[in-house]
Protein backbone atom coordinates (compact mmCIF):
# COMPACT_ATOMS: atom_id res chain seq x y z
CA UNK A 1 0.00 0.00 0.00
CA UNK A 2 1.57 3.30 -1.03
CA UNK A 3 1.19 4.96 2.57
CA UNK A 4 3.44 2.07 4.03
CA UNK A 5 5.84 2.55 1.12
CA UNK A 6 6.09 6.23 1.96
CA UNK A 7 6.50 5.41 5.72
CA UNK A 8 9.84 3.38 4.75
CA UNK A 9 10.79 5.93 2.47
CA UNK A 10 10.83 8.53 5.57
CA UNK A 11 12.32 5.97 7.51
CA UNK A 12 15.38 5.15 5.74
CA UNK A 13 15.81 8.55 4.31
CA UNK A 14 16.05 9.71 8.44
CA UNK A 15 18.18 6.49 9.19
CA UNK A 16 20.48 6.77 6.85
CA UNK A 17 21.29 10.65 6.49
CA UNK A 18 21.85 9.96 10.74
CA UNK A 19 23.98 6.95 10.00
CA UNK A 20 26.04 8.77 7.18
CA UNK A 21 26.50 11.85 9.04
CA UNK A 22 27.57 10.30 12.13
CA UNK A 23 30.17 8.34 10.04
CA UNK A 24 31.86 11.63 9.55
CA UNK A 25 30.89 13.68 12.20
CA UNK A 26 33.62 13.70 14.90
CA UNK A 27 31.18 14.32 17.92
CA UNK A 28 29.57 11.51 16.44
CA UNK A 29 28.55 8.55 17.96
CA UNK A 30 30.46 5.35 17.98
CA UNK A 31 27.47 2.79 17.33
CA UNK A 32 29.03 -0.21 19.25
CA UNK A 33 30.65 1.57 22.07
CA UNK A 34 29.06 1.12 25.78
CA UNK A 35 28.82 4.56 27.07
CA UNK A 36 27.23 3.29 30.33
CA UNK A 37 29.79 0.84 31.16
CA UNK A 38 29.01 -1.18 34.72
CA UNK A 39 32.41 -2.21 34.56
CA UNK A 40 36.06 -1.72 34.02
CA UNK A 41 36.01 -3.91 31.33
CA UNK A 42 33.13 -2.22 29.49
CA UNK A 43 34.24 1.08 30.10
CA UNK A 44 37.84 0.52 27.98
CA UNK A 45 36.46 -1.95 25.61
CA UNK A 46 34.70 0.96 23.42
CA UNK A 47 38.10 3.52 24.16
CA UNK A 48 39.90 1.78 22.25
CA UNK A 49 38.76 2.93 18.81
CA UNK A 50 38.08 6.66 20.20
CA UNK A 51 40.99 7.37 22.11
CA UNK A 52 43.39 7.72 19.16
CA UNK A 53 46.10 9.14 22.16
CA UNK A 54 46.14 6.34 24.31
CA UNK A 55 47.45 2.50 24.58
CA UNK A 56 44.32 0.11 24.16
CA UNK A 57 42.64 -0.39 27.35
CA UNK A 58 41.09 -3.38 27.15
CA UNK A 59 43.95 -5.57 27.48
CA UNK A 60 44.77 -4.10 30.81
CA UNK A 61 43.21 -6.80 32.69
CA UNK A 62 45.66 -6.96 36.15
CA UNK A 63 44.70 -3.86 37.31
CA UNK A 64 40.96 -4.76 36.75
CA UNK A 65 41.24 -7.63 38.85
CA UNK A 66 40.10 -6.01 42.43
CA UNK A 67 37.55 -3.75 40.45
CA UNK A 68 35.93 -6.15 38.25
CA UNK A 69 35.60 -9.60 40.79
CA UNK A 70 33.09 -6.92 42.24
CA UNK A 71 31.87 -4.79 39.48
CA UNK A 72 31.72 -7.15 36.41
CA UNK A 73 28.59 -9.30 36.87
CA UNK A 74 29.18 -9.74 33.34
CA UNK A 75 27.54 -7.07 30.56
CA UNK A 76 25.07 -9.23 29.54
CA UNK A 77 22.78 -10.10 32.19
CA UNK A 78 23.01 -6.28 33.12
CA UNK A 79 19.62 -5.63 34.53
CA UNK A 80 20.27 -8.40 37.39
CA UNK A 81 22.59 -6.31 39.60
CA UNK A 82 20.29 -3.50 38.80
CA UNK A 83 16.88 -4.72 39.56
CA UNK A 84 18.19 -6.19 42.88
CA UNK A 85 18.56 -2.64 44.37
CA UNK A 86 15.39 -1.25 43.32
CA UNK A 87 16.36 2.31 45.49
CA UNK A 88 19.42 2.32 42.51
CA UNK A 89 16.98 2.01 39.54
CA UNK A 90 14.98 4.50 41.09
CA UNK A 91 17.26 7.09 42.23
CA UNK A 92 18.54 6.55 38.75
CA UNK A 93 15.89 7.63 36.83
CA UNK A 94 15.13 10.92 39.30
CA UNK A 95 15.73 13.93 36.79
CA UNK A 96 19.46 15.47 36.26
CA UNK A 97 21.25 12.15 34.50
CA UNK A 98 21.79 13.30 31.36
CA UNK A 99 20.88 17.48 30.85
CA UNK A 100 23.02 19.73 29.48
CA UNK A 101 23.34 22.11 31.69
CA UNK A 102 23.58 22.01 35.49
CA UNK A 103 20.51 23.01 36.52
CA UNK A 104 18.35 18.99 35.75
CA UNK A 105 21.50 17.55 37.39
CA UNK A 106 21.16 20.00 40.79
CA UNK A 107 17.03 19.77 40.53
CA UNK A 108 17.75 15.74 40.58
CA UNK A 109 20.30 16.28 43.06
CA UNK A 110 18.12 18.15 45.88
CA UNK A 111 15.07 16.01 45.06
CA UNK A 112 17.15 12.99 45.81
CA UNK A 113 18.92 14.42 48.63
CA UNK A 114 17.48 11.69 51.22
CA UNK A 115 16.87 8.79 49.89
CA UNK A 116 19.63 9.39 46.91
CA UNK A 117 22.42 9.29 48.80
CA UNK A 118 21.66 5.45 49.77
CA UNK A 119 20.54 4.86 45.96
CA UNK A 120 23.82 6.49 44.79
CA UNK A 121 26.30 4.88 47.58
CA UNK A 122 24.31 1.65 46.27
CA UNK A 123 25.30 2.71 42.66
CA UNK A 124 28.55 3.05 43.51
CA UNK A 125 29.16 -0.30 45.24
CA UNK A 126 27.84 -2.04 42.06
CA UNK A 127 30.26 -0.82 39.87
CA UNK A 128 32.96 -1.46 42.74
CA UNK A 129 33.88 1.88 43.25
CA UNK A 130 34.03 3.98 46.26
CA UNK A 131 32.38 6.85 47.02
CA UNK A 132 33.69 9.92 49.37
CA UNK A 133 31.81 12.84 50.89
CA UNK A 134 32.30 16.43 50.70
CA UNK A 135 34.22 16.73 54.00
CA UNK A 136 37.24 14.10 52.21
CA UNK A 137 36.79 15.56 48.85
CA UNK A 138 37.69 19.30 50.64
CA UNK A 139 40.31 17.41 52.82
CA UNK A 140 41.93 16.28 49.95
CA UNK A 141 41.86 19.28 47.97
CA UNK A 142 43.44 21.25 50.82
CA UNK A 143 46.35 18.50 50.99
CA UNK A 144 49.57 20.05 50.35
CA UNK A 145 49.99 16.71 47.69
CA UNK A 146 47.44 17.78 45.33
CA UNK A 147 49.53 20.87 44.50
CA UNK A 148 52.65 18.30 43.87
CA UNK A 149 50.42 16.18 41.71
CA UNK A 150 50.23 13.28 44.49
CA UNK A 151 46.54 13.77 44.27
CA UNK A 152 44.36 14.89 40.91
CA UNK A 153 40.79 15.71 40.63
CA UNK A 154 39.10 14.57 37.61
CA UNK A 155 36.43 16.74 36.31
CA UNK A 156 34.42 14.28 34.35
CA UNK A 157 32.40 16.65 32.61
CA UNK A 158 32.68 18.19 28.60
CA UNK A 159 34.28 21.19 28.03
CA UNK A 160 31.94 23.61 27.80
CA UNK A 161 30.79 22.74 31.81
CA UNK A 162 34.44 22.17 32.71
CA UNK A 163 35.20 25.80 31.28
CA UNK A 164 31.87 27.16 32.93
CA UNK A 165 33.74 26.14 37.10
CA UNK A 166 35.24 23.50 37.92
CA UNK A 167 37.72 22.52 40.83
CA UNK A 168 40.41 24.54 40.67
CA UNK A 169 43.52 21.96 39.75
CA UNK A 170 41.32 19.94 38.46
CA UNK A 171 41.98 17.57 34.92
CA UNK A 172 39.35 17.30 32.68
CA UNK A 173 38.04 14.24 31.12
CA UNK A 174 35.43 14.02 29.09
CA UNK A 175 34.33 10.38 28.82
CA UNK A 176 32.47 10.41 25.23
CA UNK A 177 34.63 12.16 23.71
CA UNK A 178 38.03 12.39 25.15
CA UNK A 179 40.15 13.79 22.63
CA UNK A 180 43.63 15.11 24.57
CA UNK A 181 42.44 14.33 27.67
CA UNK A 182 43.71 11.02 28.28
CA UNK A 183 47.11 11.89 26.94
CA UNK A 184 47.63 14.55 29.79
CA UNK A 185 45.95 12.73 32.52
CA UNK A 186 47.35 8.62 32.19
CA UNK A 187 51.03 9.78 32.77
CA UNK A 188 49.83 11.30 36.33
CA UNK A 189 48.14 7.93 37.62
CA UNK A 190 50.97 5.61 38.56
CA UNK A 191 52.33 8.86 41.13
CA UNK A 192 49.20 9.44 42.38
CA UNK A 193 47.99 8.79 45.70
CA UNK A 194 44.37 9.74 45.41
CA UNK A 195 42.31 10.46 42.27
CA UNK A 196 39.37 12.05 43.22
CA UNK A 197 36.71 11.89 40.26
CA UNK A 198 33.73 14.12 40.05
CA UNK A 199 30.56 15.67 37.47
CA UNK A 200 27.78 17.38 38.60
CA UNK A 201 26.70 15.67 41.23
CA UNK A 202 23.18 14.01 42.18
CA UNK A 203 22.03 11.63 39.58
CA UNK A 204 25.28 12.23 37.15
CA UNK A 205 26.68 8.87 36.37
CA UNK A 206 29.52 10.38 34.20
CA UNK A 207 31.73 10.27 36.87
CA UNK A 208 31.15 6.57 37.82
CA UNK A 209 31.95 6.04 33.89
CA UNK A 210 35.01 7.83 34.29
CA UNK A 211 36.28 6.36 37.09
CA UNK A 212 35.60 3.11 35.32
CA UNK A 213 37.88 4.00 32.49
CA UNK A 214 40.71 4.90 34.54
CA UNK A 215 40.40 1.51 36.41
CA UNK A 216 40.55 0.07 33.03
CA UNK A 217 43.41 2.63 31.85
CA UNK A 218 45.67 0.90 34.95
CA UNK A 219 45.01 3.38 37.77
CA UNK A 220 44.92 1.71 41.43
CA UNK A 221 41.40 0.65 43.04
CA UNK A 222 42.61 1.68 46.31
CA UNK A 223 43.31 5.67 45.18
CA UNK A 224 40.30 6.00 43.17
CA UNK A 225 37.70 7.30 44.62
CA UNK A 226 34.19 9.30 43.06
CA UNK A 227 33.05 12.69 44.86
CA UNK A 228 29.41 11.85 44.93
CA UNK A 229 28.68 15.52 45.46
CA UNK A 230 29.95 16.93 42.40
CA UNK A 231 30.56 20.67 41.59
CA UNK A 232 27.28 21.37 42.55
CA UNK A 233 27.80 20.52 46.62
CA UNK A 234 31.26 21.82 45.93
CA UNK A 235 29.58 25.15 44.46
CA UNK A 236 26.56 25.10 47.74
CA UNK A 237 29.30 24.87 50.13
CA UNK A 238 31.25 27.80 48.82
CA UNK A 239 34.41 26.33 47.95
CA UNK A 240 36.50 28.09 45.36
CA UNK A 241 35.29 27.10 41.52
CA UNK A 242 37.91 27.60 39.09
CA UNK A 243 36.90 29.07 35.21
CA UNK A 244 38.24 28.62 31.59
CA UNK A 245 40.29 25.94 30.27
CA UNK A 246 43.47 24.40 31.76
CA UNK A 247 46.15 25.11 32.92
CA UNK A 248 44.35 27.78 34.75
CA UNK A 249 46.21 31.42 35.87
CA UNK A 250 45.78 31.61 39.33
CA UNK A 251 46.67 28.81 41.91
CA UNK B 1 -4.16 7.52 -4.51
CA UNK B 2 -6.39 9.60 -6.77
CA UNK B 3 -6.88 13.06 -5.87
CA UNK B 4 -10.85 13.18 -4.70
CA UNK B 5 -11.82 16.53 -4.72
CA UNK B 6 -15.04 16.44 -5.74
CA UNK B 7 -16.95 13.38 -5.36
CA UNK B 8 -18.90 14.80 -2.64
CA UNK B 9 -22.32 13.24 -2.11
CA UNK B 10 -25.04 15.33 -3.00
CA UNK B 11 -26.04 15.99 0.32
CA UNK B 12 -23.38 17.97 1.27
CA UNK B 13 -24.85 19.49 4.04
CA UNK B 14 -24.38 16.46 6.00
CA UNK B 15 -21.52 17.40 8.94
CA UNK B 16 -19.02 15.14 7.17
CA UNK B 17 -19.50 16.39 4.13
CA UNK B 18 -19.02 19.78 5.65
CA UNK B 19 -15.22 18.46 6.84
CA UNK B 20 -14.66 17.23 3.35
CA UNK B 21 -15.71 20.44 1.53
CA UNK B 22 -13.51 22.00 4.17
CA UNK B 23 -10.43 19.91 3.79
CA UNK B 24 -10.65 20.44 0.13
CA UNK B 25 -9.64 24.01 0.40
CA UNK B 26 -5.95 22.38 1.64
CA UNK B 27 -6.05 25.14 4.76
CA UNK B 28 -6.28 22.16 7.36
CA UNK B 29 -3.98 20.16 5.39
CA UNK B 30 -1.57 22.96 4.96
CA UNK B 31 -2.49 24.41 9.10
CA UNK B 32 -1.47 20.90 10.40
CA UNK B 33 1.52 20.51 8.04
CA UNK B 34 3.09 23.60 9.32
CA UNK B 35 2.10 22.91 12.70
CA UNK B 36 3.80 19.59 13.26
CA UNK B 37 6.44 20.11 10.40
CA UNK B 38 7.18 23.59 12.11
CA UNK B 39 7.62 21.76 15.57
CA UNK B 40 9.47 18.90 14.17
CA UNK B 41 11.99 20.93 12.49
CA UNK B 42 12.92 23.39 15.15
CA UNK B 43 13.25 20.80 17.97
CA UNK B 44 15.20 18.24 15.67
CA UNK B 45 17.51 21.39 14.48
CA UNK B 46 18.22 21.51 18.38
CA UNK B 47 18.99 17.58 18.94
CA UNK B 48 21.18 17.43 16.12
CA UNK B 49 24.56 19.06 17.51
CA UNK B 50 24.19 17.09 20.66
CA UNK B 51 24.40 13.47 19.96
CA UNK B 52 25.91 12.62 23.20
CA UNK B 53 23.52 14.83 25.11
CA UNK B 54 20.62 13.02 23.46
CA UNK B 55 21.57 10.00 23.99
CA UNK B 56 21.89 10.13 28.08
CA UNK B 57 18.73 11.33 27.56
CA UNK B 58 17.17 8.78 25.35
CA UNK B 59 18.81 6.67 28.26
CA UNK B 60 17.43 8.25 30.91
CA UNK B 61 13.82 6.45 29.82
CA UNK B 62 15.16 3.11 30.31
CA UNK B 63 12.71 2.04 27.60
CA UNK B 64 15.55 0.57 25.64
CA UNK B 65 18.09 -2.05 26.61
CA UNK B 66 21.56 -0.95 27.26
CA UNK B 67 23.02 -3.94 26.01
CA UNK B 68 23.64 -4.10 23.01
CA UNK B 69 24.92 -1.03 23.31
CA UNK B 70 24.23 -0.62 19.50
CA UNK B 71 20.33 -0.76 20.09
CA UNK B 72 20.70 2.90 22.15
CA UNK B 73 23.44 4.49 19.90
CA UNK B 74 21.91 3.94 16.43
CA UNK B 75 18.52 5.19 17.85
CA UNK B 76 20.03 8.27 19.63
CA UNK B 77 21.80 8.96 15.96
CA UNK B 78 18.78 8.30 13.86
CA UNK B 79 15.94 9.66 15.69
CA UNK B 80 16.60 13.68 15.35
CA UNK B 81 17.08 12.76 11.63
CA UNK B 82 13.94 10.90 10.99
CA UNK B 83 12.12 13.90 13.09
CA UNK B 84 14.17 16.41 10.40
CA UNK B 85 12.97 14.30 7.35
CA UNK B 86 9.45 13.96 8.42
CA UNK B 87 9.58 18.19 9.11
CA UNK B 88 10.66 18.66 5.37
CA UNK B 89 8.52 15.94 4.04
CA UNK B 90 5.58 17.57 6.02
CA UNK B 91 6.77 20.80 4.82
CA UNK B 92 7.25 20.61 0.95
CA UNK B 93 4.48 18.28 0.82
CA UNK B 94 6.27 14.86 -0.23
CA UNK B 95 5.10 11.42 0.76
CA UNK B 96 2.74 13.46 2.84
CA UNK B 97 0.59 10.20 3.83
CA UNK B 98 3.70 8.29 4.63
CA UNK B 99 5.54 11.09 6.58
CA UNK B 100 2.33 12.08 8.76
CA UNK B 101 1.86 8.58 9.74
CA UNK B 102 5.05 8.41 10.97
CA UNK B 103 5.29 11.35 12.34
CA UNK B 104 2.15 10.25 14.12
CA UNK B 105 4.03 6.94 15.29
CA UNK B 106 7.05 9.33 16.84
CA UNK B 107 4.17 11.46 18.69
CA UNK B 108 2.60 8.54 20.14
CA UNK B 109 5.57 7.05 21.46
CA UNK B 110 6.97 9.93 22.63
CA UNK B 111 3.79 10.90 24.23
CA UNK B 112 3.82 6.91 26.20
CA UNK B 113 7.43 7.84 27.14
CA UNK B 114 6.94 10.87 28.35
CA UNK B 115 3.99 10.01 30.40
CA UNK B 116 5.74 6.71 32.00
CA UNK B 117 8.70 9.03 32.98
CA UNK B 118 6.89 11.46 34.42
CA UNK B 119 5.19 9.43 36.77
CA UNK B 120 8.13 7.59 37.86
CA UNK B 121 9.26 10.42 38.83
CA UNK B 122 6.21 12.02 40.05
CA UNK B 123 6.31 8.66 42.34
CA UNK B 124 9.53 9.53 43.69
CA UNK B 125 8.96 12.95 44.57
CA UNK B 126 5.79 11.91 46.12
CA UNK B 127 4.27 14.93 44.00
CA UNK B 128 1.53 15.11 41.47
CA UNK B 129 2.41 14.35 37.53
CA UNK B 130 1.64 18.20 36.93
CA UNK B 131 4.20 19.19 39.28
CA UNK B 132 7.33 17.07 37.66
CA UNK B 133 9.47 18.74 35.15
CA UNK B 134 12.10 16.83 33.38
CA UNK B 135 14.69 17.54 30.18
CA UNK B 136 12.59 14.95 27.82
CA UNK B 137 14.97 15.30 25.50
CA UNK B 138 12.42 16.85 22.88
CA UNK B 139 14.68 19.59 22.25
CA UNK B 140 13.24 22.31 24.46
CA UNK B 141 15.56 21.71 27.35
CA UNK B 142 13.68 21.13 31.15
CA UNK B 143 9.73 21.33 30.68
CA UNK B 144 6.70 20.45 33.30
CA UNK B 145 5.49 17.38 32.14
CA UNK B 146 1.30 18.33 31.58
CA UNK B 147 1.97 21.06 29.17
CA UNK B 148 4.50 18.85 27.29
CA UNK B 149 1.83 15.94 27.05
CA UNK B 150 -1.05 18.29 25.83
CA UNK B 151 1.21 19.82 23.13
CA UNK B 152 1.90 16.46 22.17
CA UNK B 153 -1.36 15.68 22.12
CA UNK B 154 -2.45 18.28 19.93
CA UNK B 155 0.42 17.41 17.56
CA UNK B 156 -0.86 13.95 17.13
CA UNK B 157 -3.95 15.15 16.28
CA UNK B 158 -2.85 17.25 13.85
CA UNK B 159 -0.64 14.79 12.05
CA UNK B 160 -3.93 12.54 12.26
CA UNK B 161 -5.46 15.58 9.87
CA UNK B 162 -2.43 15.29 7.38
CA UNK B 163 -3.04 11.37 7.48
CA UNK B 164 -6.75 11.59 7.14
CA UNK B 165 -6.90 14.71 4.56
CA UNK B 166 -7.32 14.08 0.45
CA UNK B 167 -6.18 17.72 -0.32
CA UNK B 168 -3.16 18.32 -1.75
CA UNK B 169 -3.28 21.97 -2.33
CA UNK B 170 0.27 23.52 -2.04
CA UNK B 171 2.26 20.22 -2.16
CA UNK B 172 4.93 19.85 -3.72
CA UNK B 173 3.44 16.33 -4.97
CA UNK B 174 0.01 16.71 -5.76
CA UNK B 175 -1.32 12.72 -6.31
Amino acid sequence: MRTLLEMAFVLALGTGTGLLVNAFDERGLQLSRQYFPRSAAQAGAGMTAGAGTVAPAATAQPALSGAAAVASDGPSPERPPEEAAPPAEAARSTPGTASAGDEADAAGHAAGAGGGAAAVAARLASKGLTGIGFDEAAQAWRDPLRELGAIVFVDARDQAAYEQGHIPGALKLDFYQPGDDLAALVPLLPGAQRVVVYCNGGQCEDSESTALLLLGLGADPATLAVYAGGITEWRARGMPVATGPFPESSP
Amino acid sequence: MKEVASDLPPAAAAPVGRIRRWDTTGVPLLLARLAVGGTFAVLALAKLGEPVAFLKLVRQYGLLPEEPPVVLNVVAVTLPWIELACALLLLAGVALRGAAAVSAGLLAVFTYAIAHRGLQLAAEAGSSLCAVAFDCGCGSGVVPVCPKLLQNLLLLALAGVVVWSRSRRWCLQRR
